[in-house]
């Protein structure tokens, strides 16, 4: 992907040389800021839920919801690339924009009772020895395209200050369960659907020189609602040698991610 | 720039190509996951249904594989499939007892795959030789543990190679001992033992590591008197708790609870009997619970034991009992309740039909459980408890453990063999479907027992001097309890007589351990009776007697010999067994004598003998009872081996291997050749030698004389149930022929006989003894009857045609062996010119005829919801021992026809009895010739339903096998 990445950005200079600047605010039609991103979900998550709990591991997981349980995102912090295209109307004040960097790499944490206590302590009754999963959960790499409308709202002497908003679709690949009682016994199947987020937009673009802006830009990216799946669950039950390990079957969350999205950066108009 | 503005489309195209599934796991191929029996399993009941399930529904293509191997090769099966396609289940006819088979599973192609399960089935007939310990909880006693471990709350399960003498069967030294090595001393338990089967339960658990012996020490024997070899096994139990057992309750599985894949069959909970006598019955086990404790989970390192503590019950439905399927037998179970007689128990372990790395899972790897446990069985109707109360010791199931939606399910399935009405052993094929409920209540008892009856009743004296006494309880009750002074049998001294308390599920049987002297009186006591939980009935105490036997000087003979007939035998043929020595010479002959291969000789005689005289032939030509192997011509070819089964009036041979069909087999009871008692003679009680050619005699000097000779031939094995019938109450318990003071009248097995009138030169006659019927305005005098018939009651025929000529749609016939009845001599006057001739029949003997072409049949018909069996008797009627004065009588080999016509019934105290009666009168004309050709007769008569015959079945508890 990195290397899709860099065929992007390569087309969007090439695509940015043949672009005229709008007059009125001395924008080329094409520019980029590249910086910093940094996105912190503001995660809720509702309680994880388990299905398919046949065999063994009902006698010690009901299927449903586990009370307490939670799901959350660790922020992260990538190199970005603000790319955006000026489009001829309103004065050019109007313009496109999309995020390119470097894949986020995105880890999921239990939270509550899915960290501090085991998901099958007993069957029938007796200790199965299953232990508390601890706040390890998973990861995966995420391609975020977002793709914004920029309504710049007019020069305050070098600030260009802007609010937009645009979609956002979280796409995940490569994902993971990282927990160790999790991956004990067999490979869980991780996986992420695709989710899509409004995506509101604020920032200001500051005119250093000549063509050369700095951006502070704030995204925030409301109704992200990831649904992840963890399939193939089977965790060891050292209490009870005889069935060794149990399948737990899939365990679903779903986890409203709301990112919020600071990105600073330094570019030109192209 | 369009193509800027579709990146993140393309993004969101690309990205799930990398998220390809997993390629799915190698599925388990489909197999065997479940047999019945398990491999190594011993004791399997011989009816057994054996069962062979897969992971998948492909039974019906591996059906053609399947195989069941013993030593003759493959045997022949009958293979069906149940249980929605996964099981396969074998019947098999073919089995022998005490045989180890191969089951081979068929593959789905229909070949045979994968190991064979090896099995032993049971054997639980007498054998010659002294009995052995052949398992010891279902493992090799040399190996204790290795095929079933041993917990620390296990009850010990005991198989010995063939029955045990009940009466020698105790927990002391010299018999039985659980003893604790460390300690040095003997472990108290509970201590139940029935046929081959002896439980031991420890009162409380093991202690896990310590080393136990079971002693068998030489008070042990058979039922022949063969005594045990002394033997030692020494086990440790494992540690299956861990001291912490886990509470689990469960309650029988009901429709529309989880795992319904489980079953393997067509109906869970279910006990199907099946025998010819009462074709195929079902009845469901309804919801209960049973409480039970798993061990720890670690402490086995896989398996996990569990226990099922005693004293808990399920119920089921009452079985439907139909005589032959068909018709109404009389008899209503009610429910039927099970208990556990002792902690039962087991394991759950893996499925040992995969590799032994496999996880277990509900459909290709399920948990198998074995488990093994001893019940009572009973019910709540009391007629149906006498009949039906039995204790079934050393069941094993083995079963799948299913885990889903939060309940543990457990299918037992398996086999036990149930006593059927007395008469028989019925397979029975169990079901037994759990599922773990923590919040199920197991119902609590806090009823007492109750005696409900008593064989023999109370207050009579009837208590057979080598019988138990059967106490029939509506609930089992606490063996242990009733051992230690709970219930006492005291002579009319006070002095405690010694007893074994035997346990036969709701019906308890005192046995003395010595046999009781006649014409005594006992007291019962029952002090102390409690059912398992602890419920103690009032306590109450009857008086029972034995019979007094008057001493008589008549000599032994036979009432019924089976086969053959009660008779020495001569002027035989190829085609013919000949006919009574004594007898005229015109008599009927015998057909060829036939025994079933399963079957067991019996011979029952008239009075008490001496059993030192009874002495099985070890060789050729020798004792007083000889069972040999001939050729044609009857020279004896080898000893036929077996075990001897001596009675106080009867006694039995079983062989050790069936007859074998075709084959010449002789009989011969020696009497000797004059009238004192030698050795190698059979001799009465009274110490006269036998006589077994009593119609040339049956006063004190007839004993001697030729011996019984019946020559046979082994037949296949049939499926008619064969019944010892007798008549009973007696009245001449000492056999004199003669009804004498101190000699019970009952009202039943006699006959009333009427004088109609007198011809030719007789022209008075009366009776000079007692009116026996008082009701009728006539004077009566009462032959009482003794006799034993054999017959073997078959399976349902259609469209049977009656004796009287007509029709019912469908009986059971019952064939019935030639035998003789012997009734009590008549006391008379007859004379002429009105000069009184005083006379006494003497013993009269009457004698069944065959029919040339056939064996003689009554049938079992419906008569209005009533079994009743109708019968034609052909008789020959004797008087050997009556003389009158210068004149002659015809009272010899004299051609009598009675039909018969009764209802069969099932007494309080569980037996059948067939209460025949003549239903129409009977002329008996006794003529009367006198020299110079002077002649008369005096007309008797039997009014119809004077002829009273009772014929009962032999105590099924209180009488030892």
């Amino acid at each position: 992907m990195t290397k899709l990445t860099r065929l992007v950005f390569l087309a969007a200079t090439l695509l940015a040389s043949t672009a005229q600047a709008e007059p009125g605010l001395t924008y080329e039609r094409l520019y980029a800021r590249a910086g910093i991103l940094h996105m912190s979900p503001q995660s809720d998550s509702r309680e994880i839920v388990l299905a398919g709990v046949d065999g063994p591991a009902s006698l010690a997981v009901m299927a449903g919801p586990v009370a307490g349980s939670g799901v959350a995102l660790d922020p992260a912090t990538i190199p970005a690339v603000i790319v955006g295209y000026v489009l001829p109307v309103w004065n050019d004040r109007l313009s496109l924009e999309t995020v390119l960097s470097t894949p986020l790499h995105v880890t999921f944490r239990a939270t509550g009772t899915l960290a501090d206590m085991s998901i099958a302590p007993t069957a029938l009754g007796i200790p199965t020895g299953v232990p508390a999963l601890g706040s390890e959960l998973g990861e995966a790499e995420a391609a975020p395209p977002i793709v914004t409308a920029v309504y710049r709202l007019g020069r305050l002497g070098p600030v260009i200050p802007y609010a937009g908003a645009g979609l956002n679709v979280l796409l995940t690949y490569n994902a993971r369960a990282t927990n160790p009682i999790l991956t004990e016994v067999d490979e869980p199947r991780f996986h992420i659907d695709p989710s899509l987020g409004l995506v509101l937009q604020t920032g200001a673009d500051v005119a250093l020189w000549r063509r050369v802006h700095l951006r502070a830009d704030f995204k925030y990216i409301a109704f992200m609602k990831a649904h992840a799946t963890v399939e193939n669950l089977r965790v060891r039950t050292p209490s009870i040698p005889l069935f060794e390990s149990a399948e737990v079957g899939s365990a679903t969350m779903d986890l409203w991610v709301n990112p919020l999205i600071v990105q600073l950066g330094i570019g030109v108009d192209l | 720039m369009r193509s800027i503005a579709h990146l993140p489309a393309v993004l969101a195209a690309a990205l799930p190509a990398c998220l390809a599934e997993l390629p799915p796991d190698d599925p388990m191929p489909s197999g065997v996951v479940f047999t019945y029996p398990i491999d190594g399993q011993r004791d399997v009941p011989l009816g057994a249904r054996l069962l062979v399930s897969f992971s998948d529904p492909i039974a019906a293509e591996a059906a053609a594989g399947c195989r069941v191997v013993g030593p003759e090769g493959n045997v022949d099966l009958d293979v069906s499939v149940l249980g929605q396609g996964k099981t396969l289940a074998i019947r098999s006819g073919a089995l022998e007892p005490g045989v180890t088979y191969e089951l081979r599973a068929g593959g789905a192609g229909g070949e045979a795959s994968g190991p064979p399960v090896r099995f032993t089935t049971r054997s639980d007939r007498p054998r010659h030789g002294s009995p052995t310990l052949i398992a010891f909880n279902g493992s090799d006693p040399l190996r204790p543990g290795t095929q079933r471990p041993i917990f620390e709350t296990s009850t010990l399960g005991l198989v010995f190679s063939e029955p045990l003498d009940p009466r020698r069967v105790e927990l002391a030294a010299g018999a039985l001992e659980l003893y604790d090595v460390a300690t040095a001393t003997a472990v108290p338990a509970t201590l139940l033992a029935s046929g081959i089967h002896v439980a031991i339960d420890p009162d409380e658990p093991l202690t896990p590591g310590a080393t136990y012996e079971l002693r068998l020490g030489d008070l042990l024997a058979d039922l022949a008197g063969e005594r045990l070899a002394p033997a030692v096994v020494s086990f440790t139990p494992l540690d299956a708790t861990g001291g912490r057992p886990s509470r689990q309750v469960f309650r029988t599985w009901q429709p529309g609870d989880t795992n319904a894949a489980l079953t393997r069959t067509d109906a869970p909970n279910v006990m199907e009997v099946v025998h010819p006598l009462i074709g195929e019955t079902i009845a469901s086990v309804q919801p209960g619970v049973l409480e039970t404790e798993l061990g720890d989970t670690l402490a086995l390192g896989g398996p996990i034991a569990f226990r099922i503590p005693r004293g808990q019950r399920l119920v089921s439905s009452g079985l439907a009992v139909a005589l032959a399927g068909v018709l109404p037998s009389g008899l209503s179970t009610g429910d039927i309740w099970i208990e556990m007689l002792t902690d039962g128990g087991g394991r759950i372990h893996r499925n040992p039909h995969r590799p032994a790395d496999t996880i277990p899972d509900n459909q290709h790897a399920p948990l198998l459980v074995d488990l093994s446990f001893d019940l009572a069985v009973y019910a709540a109707d009391a007629t149906g408890n006498a009949v039906l109360a039995q204790s079934v010791l050393g069941v094993q199931l083995a079963g799948i453990a299913s885990a889903d939606e939060g309940a543990l399910a457990i299918e037992t399935l398996g086999a036990l063999d149930i006593d059927l009405l007395g008469v028989g052993a019925a397979p029975t094929n169990i079901v037994l479907d759990l599922i773990s409920d923590p919040g199920a209540v197991a119902a609590v008892d806090l009823r007492p027992p109750s005696l409900a009856a008593s064989l023999p009743a109370a207050g009579t004296r009837e208590w057979a001097t080598d019988e138990g006494l059967e106490l029939v309880f509506d609930e089992p009750i606490d063996a242990a309890r009733a051992r230690t002074g709970g219930i006492r049998l005291l002579d009319a001294g006070g002095a405690v007589v010694p007893i074994a308390v035997e346990s036969h599920g709701a019906l308890v049987v005192l046995r003395p351990r010595a046999p009781l002297a006649a014409g005594r009186d006992f007291r019962v006591e029952l002090n102390d009776v409690a059912d398992v939980s602890g419920n103690a009935m009032d306590a109450r105490a009857f008086d029972v007697a034995t019979p007094s036997l008057v001493t008589t000087d008549v000599p032994l003979s036979v009432a019924a010999v089976y086969p053959g007939a009660p008779c020495s035998l001569v002027d035989a043929s190829a085609t013919s067994s000949g006919r009574c020595s004594g007898g005229a010479a015109g008599d009927d002959r015998y057909r060829p004598f036939e025994l079933g291969a399963l079957e067991r000789i019996g011979v029952v005689f008239d009075q008490p003998m001496r059993a030192s005289s009874l002495r099985l032939g070890g060789a050729c030509n020798t004792g007083s009872m000889r069972i040999e192997r001939v050729d044609e011509r009857g020279t004896c070819l080898e000893v036929v081996a077996g075990s001897l089964l001596v009675h106080q009036r009867d006694v039995g041979f079983v062989p050790d291997r069936p007859w074998v069909a075709g084959e010449h087999y002789q009989l011969r009871l020696v009497s000797g050749g004059d009238g004192t008692c030698a050795a190698g003679e059979i001799c009465g009680a009274n110490g006269k030698p036998a006589s077994f050619d009593r119609l040339a005699g049956t006063t004190a000097n007839a004993g001697g004389g030729p011996d019984l000779v019946i020559r046979f031939t082994g037949a296949v094995a049939t499926t008619a149930t064969t019944l010892f019938m007798a008549t009973g109450p007696v009245a001449d318990l000492n056999g004199s022929g003669r009804l004498e003071p101190g000699e019970p009248r009952p009202e039943t097995n006699r006959v009333a006989l009427r004088i109609a009138g007198t011809s030719g030169l007789i022209d008075n006659a009366s009776f000079t003894g007692p009116d026996c019927v008082p009701a009728t305005p006539e004077v009566e005098a009462c032959m009482y009857v003794m006799g034993a018939i054999p017959a073997q009651l078959g399976e349902r025929r259609d469209d049977c045609r009656l004796p009287d000529g007509s029709r019912v749609p469908t009986c059971i016939p019952v064939t019935m062996s030639a035998q003789a009845m012997y009734s009590t001599s008549v006391a008379m006057t007859a004379g002429a010119f009105g000069i009184g001739l005083p006379t006494e029949t003497g013993m009269s003997v009457m004698r069944l005829r065959e029919h040339p072409d056939r064996p003689l049949e009554g049938y079992i018909v419906d008569r209005g919801g009533v079994p009743t069996m109708i019968v034609a008797l052909d008789l020959y009627m004797d008087a050997p021992d009556m003389s009158l004065p210068l004149v002659q009588h015809d009272l010899r080999s004299k051609s009598l026809n009675v039909s018969l016509e009764g209802a069969l019934t099932f007494g309080p105290d569980g037996r059948i009895t067939i209460g025949l009666r003549n239903v129409g009168e009977v002329p008996i004309t006794v003529g009367i010739e006198a020299p110079l050709g002077l002649s008369g007769s005096v007309n008797l008569i039997v009014p119809a339903g004077e002829m009273r015959l009772d014929l009962v079945s032999r105590s099924r508890r209180g009488r030892l096998p």
